[in-house]
């Protein structure tokens, strides 16, 4: 251990020397110079010629550019020099072996995109600050509410807070709004908007393309200076470029604005994560979007996006902004008690939440991955060094330490890690875009916008990910290789058994990996298949439409009167089946919380239900089944007897078991008493295993003058839903051409929608399962191939002495049963262990379940057969006489 | 033993003799040289093609250390002293000597 030190020491005392390398080389001549002066004159002293002298010191020393070079030797062999020689070594040995070094390349680069991948996605959803100028002193503010929710601080908070909080050198008020129907000239489309604060252009450093930004003063006044700022993005599609597009005014939903500017190229707001924000407004006009308040005291409207003064830390603002909780309150919610305020740094992307069992489950994969990969490589170069050993052999007589020998190993290690890196970062920028792009289009199909750029802590991880594996897979390798013993090589030149006992223990660490992933990749898809066979709807064949009257500017009366219109003339378009509709939200979802006071009376409370108006027809439109009674009919209008459908869970709170008594019963929800006319099953889309809400139906027109006439259509059609939409669309712009129609789409792909995590993690698992089987069948395959290139003179005496061709091939898979067997084994007591970690992704079936497991040890155990057989084969089918030829 | 066919001395015992001249103070190469002529009395001599890269290979192994001082007649030459370590060493070296030296005479002197 000292001599360690010592050298280490030594060499660290050497580096100065070797960076200032003329300086140093400068101070050898003069210390030799200095001898040979001292050396002649000695023998000047003893009455020598003083030419003869020096002479006959130069001869002493027998060549002063010889000694010198010896000298030098001493000082470069620790440090730089060497080091560049053995990277030198190492790429002539990796281009002498191009197809080795390219599977090794490809195969840490799988590995290594997989943590890529994984990581970028960590890195969008939590880490990265907005892609603005001093992005990374933004923090978000605002109330925290119990159950994880949070609530906005609204505008004059925000004006408290620019007051009263010196760690914030400003504060933007932001809000943004919902899909908004912009009109230009005969064009309509739907874009999203935001309302912000003026100084948010100048403290996020966004400065126009063209044109400006709204001042101060435009920001003064409620609803007074209808200016907009557009999106860069939205000037390159909609208005092509066209510079007379600043002073041009456009419609927005029902207020016409001036386009003052076009913000900076590439800013989408600072919602990352969200829908990419098109246009935008003065706080003031907030009014637009339905808000009473904007600037009046109590106002929960409006985000607190703040930005920290340059000496101040988060600590500072945090302080600060506590001590003023109570005032912030009051000024969101009139009253002054205590709600907990919380600063956050504004990283990551909202809703993050939602994606962060996603990423935990795409981390557990890479590691996985990436542990195979390792071993893999591991095992590759082990099985090469056997190859090698007679250069080591060679270099280890010649005076190479193992300690040299090692560093040469691995310093081709490095460079092929660092390769694989390369090439693992590409693939996995393209992967992380691939994964994000499943999320892009939302149940709605409305596009979000993630920041996916390579950034500096990507590479970085990238780089350390690959140094890391490299010591992994290369130190293994390294150590065995280089502790041959030159002599039994050199005169034997067989390699010792050990190799080949290492190499299976590595394939058989492998199999154990892969089981792992064959079998949560065998529980997500089962849990996928129980989902989608415990659904209780048909969403084939049916298209969605969703009408908003509410952003047309239509009153609710006339909503109404419409919606009776357009469902007659959707019912005449040739091809339509059926035709369902529900106020406000997704047909198949509960959106709205489960909160309305149920009971059997006129004021009591039994329980707590979702509430929702849907029209005549609806259950037998999506082919929902009903488990006891009726569903509404045209009979059941206004003024006739308030009638309710509810769910079996309901059902059963509320009257015990059988679901056919809950029929002809009173109940109560929404202020209304109605008499029981069905019962349907919990035929809502869950992707969880939470239980069922209980919900309540009542007619629409039962009550068709409440809410805003937001209401989403589905058209049941005998072809293709896609292809019948357009016409859908004409049906109900012949009752109202200016009525705003958003979400058209097959109702299939928003149900898939809402299983996109589940879809991508059955995807992500299939994919990985199914790249690390072929990493292992190919492992064992070299192992096994190995084994029948070195006993082939064994085979031969056996073959020569009667043994039968499947009985070689029998000795030789029986060297595969036993690591595959072993590996089996441990990755199904591993998987039996971890898949519980999968948790929210299971539904209908257990963590531990047998069938995923059997199947996939199953899988794992035919591919190791077959990847073992083909070798052993070809050992069968060796010829004694030429084998007992090879040595 | 000391010295192989051709007067070079063999890499080991030239360092321990290199140590041991510097066990009493630091000296240059040259000072190194005339040290050890001197106190065997000439019968050891060290080859100048063989020293220095010894005392960089010394130095390397951090058992002395180098600096650059005047001489008293006022040239310039790099000094080598003694490290705490390089003491050690010597005592090591020395005691190994030691026994290889009295298991060569016990041998020698057998009849």
């Amino acid at each position: 251990m000292r001599t360690w030190w010592r050298r280490l020491v030594g060499a660290w005392r050497l580096l100065p020397g070797l960076v200032r390398r003329r300086a140093e080389e400068r101070e050898i001549r003069d210390e030799m110079q200095f001898h040979l002066d001292m050396y002649a004159q000695k023998r000047i002293a003893l009455g020598v010629e003083p030419a003869d002298a020096r002479r006959d010191a130069r001869v002493a020393f027998g060549g002063v550019e010889r000694w010198r070079e010896d000298a030098r030797d001493q000082v470069r062999s620790a440090g730089l020099d060497s080091i560049v020689r053995d990277v030198r070594y190492a790429l002539r040995g990796i281009a002498r072996h191009k197809a080795f070094s390219g599977a090794a390349i490809v195969t840490l680069a799988l590995g290594l995109a997989a943590a890529g991948t994984a990581f970028t996605m960590v890195d969008s959803l939590f880490l990265r600050p907005l892609p603005v100028r001093d992005g990374n002193r933004l923090v978000h503010v605002y109330f925290q509410r119990p159950g994880g929710r949070t609530r906005p601080v609204g505008l004059p908070a925000v004006e408290l807070l620019r007051r009263r909080v010196p760690a914030f050198d400003a504060v933007i008020a932001e809000e943004e709004t919902d899909v908004l129907q912009v009109r230009v000239g005969d064009v309509v489309s739907q874009r999203f908007g935001a309302f912000v604060s003026a100084n948010e252009w100048n403290t996020l450093g966004i400065h126009p393309l063209l044109g400006r930004v709204f001042t101060v003063q435009e920001d003064s006044v409620p609803d007074r200076d209808a200016v907009a700022v557009i999106s860069a993005a939205y000037w390159h599609t909609q208005f092509g470029d066209d510079p007379r597009v600043i002073g041009e005014h456009v419609r927005v939903g029902v207020r016409d604005v001036e386009i003052i500017g076009i913000a900076a190229e590439g800013f989408q707001g600072t919602n990352v994560g969200g829908a990419p924000v098109d246009i935008w407004m003065p706080f003031m006009m907030a009014r637009m979007k339905g808000f009473s308040c904007v600037n009046v005291a109590p106002c929960p409207a409006g985000n607190a996006l703040a930005q920290l003064a340059p000496n101040a830390t988060l600590e500072h603002a945090r302080a600060q902004v506590g001590a003023l909780s109570r005032e912030l309150s009051a000024l969101a919610y009139g009253d002054d008690s205590a709600r907990t305020i919380a600063v956050m740094p504004a990283t990551g992307i909202s809703g993050r939440v939602e994606y962060s069992a996603l990423a935990r489950l795409l981390s557990g994969v890479a590691i996985v991955m990436l542990l195979i990969a390792c071993t893999n490589l591991s095992a590759l170069l082990i099985g090469r060094g056997v190859a090698r050993e007679r250069e080591m052999a060679l270099r280890i007589s010649l005076g190479a330490g193992r300690t040299r020998l090692v560093r040469q190993l691995m310093t081709e290690g490095l460079i092929v890690g660092l390769a694989g890196g390369a090439l693992g970062t590409a693939v996995a920028s393209a992967a992380a875009r691939g994964v994000m792009g499943f999320f892009a289009a939302d149940d709605e199909g409305f596009q979000h916008f993630f920041n996916l750029s390579l950034d500096w802590r990507v590479v970085g991880f990238m780089a350390a990910a690959s140094v890391v594996a490299t010591v992994m897979f290369s130190l293994l390798p390294a150590l065995t290789v280089s502790s041959v013993d030159p002599v039994e090589v050199l005169k034997r030149g067989i390699g010792a058994a050990p190799r080949a006992r290492l190499r299976l223990v590595l394939t058989a660490a492998q199999v154990a990996l892969a089981t792992v992933l064959l079998s949560a990749s065998g529980l997500l898809v089962r849990s996928y298949d129980a989902l989608m066979r415990g659904q209780h709807f048909d969403a084939r064949h049916v298209a969605l439409l969703r009408v908003r009257p509410d952003l047309a500017g239509v009153t609710p009366d006339r909503a109404a009167r419409e919606l009776g219109q357009m469902v007659e003339h959707l019912q005449s378009v040739p091809g339509v089946e059926a035709v369902a509709y529900r106020r406000c939200c997704g047909l198949l979802w509960s959106h709205t919380p489960a909160d309305n006071p149920v009971g059997l009376g006129a004021t009591d409370t039994v329980a707590a239900a979702e509430v929702q108006f849907i029209s005549p027809g609806f259950f037998s439109a999506l082919k929902i089944p009903l488990h006891a009674g009726r569903e509404f009919t045209a009979g059941d209008r206004a003024g006739g007897p308030n009638v309710a459908v509810v769910s079996e869970t309901l059902a059963r709170r509320l009257w015990g078991r059988g679901s056919s008594t809950a029929v002809g019963r009173q109940i109560r929800a929404d202020r209304v008493v109605a008499r029981v006319v069905g019962v349907v099953p919990d035929y809502q889309v869950r992707t969880s295993i939470e239980s069922p809400p209980a919900a309540v139906f009542l007619p629409y027109w039962q009550h068709a003058t409440e809410g805003d006439g937001d209401t989403r259509l589905a058209v049941r059609v005998t072809g293709d839903p896609a292809r019948a939409i357009p016409a859908l669309r004409a049906a109900i712009a012949g009752v109202d051409p200016a009525m705003l129609v958003t979400e058209s789409m097959p109702m299939r792909d928003q149900v898939d929608a809402s299983f996109v995590q589940l879809r991508l993690g059955d995807a992500v698992l299939g994919v990985a399962g199914g790249l690390s089987l072929v990493l292992c069948a190919l492992g064992l395959y070299g192992v096994i191939a190995f084994l029948v290139a070195r006993h082939t003179r064994e085979i031969g005496i056996r073959v020569a002495l009667g043994a039968t061709a499947p009985a070689v091939v029998r000795h030789f898979l029986g060297a595969a049963v036993r690591p595959v067997a072993i590996g089996v084994v441990v990755g199904l007591i591993v998987a039996a262990m971890t898949t519980r970690l999968l948790g929210a992704w299971l539904v209908g079936v257990s963590a531990r379940d047998l069938v995923s497991f059997a199947v996939a040890s199953g899988v794992v155990v035919a591919s190791a057969l077959v990847a073992s057989y083909v070798p052993a084969r070809r050992a069968a089918r060796v010829d004694p006489a030429t084998a007992l030829r090879t040595d | 033993m000391a010295t192989d066919k051709r007067g070079d001395m063999v890499q080991g015992t030239l360092d321990m003799l290199i140590l041991k001249a510097l066990s009493l103070e630091p000296m240059h190469g040259w000072g190194i040289t005339e040290r050890i002529g001197q106190w065997s009395n000439s019968v050891l001599e060290v080859n100048q093609g063989s020293l220095y890269p010894a005392l960089y290979r010394l130095k390397r192994q951090g058992w002395i250390t180098s600096s650059w001082k005047r001489t008293e007649n006022n040239r310039q030459a790099r000094y080598y002293a003694l490290t705490a370590d390089g003491r050690r060493q010597l005592a090591e070296e020395h005691r190994a000597w030691t026994r290889v030296a009295r298991a060569i005479d016990f041998l020698m002197e057998m009849s």
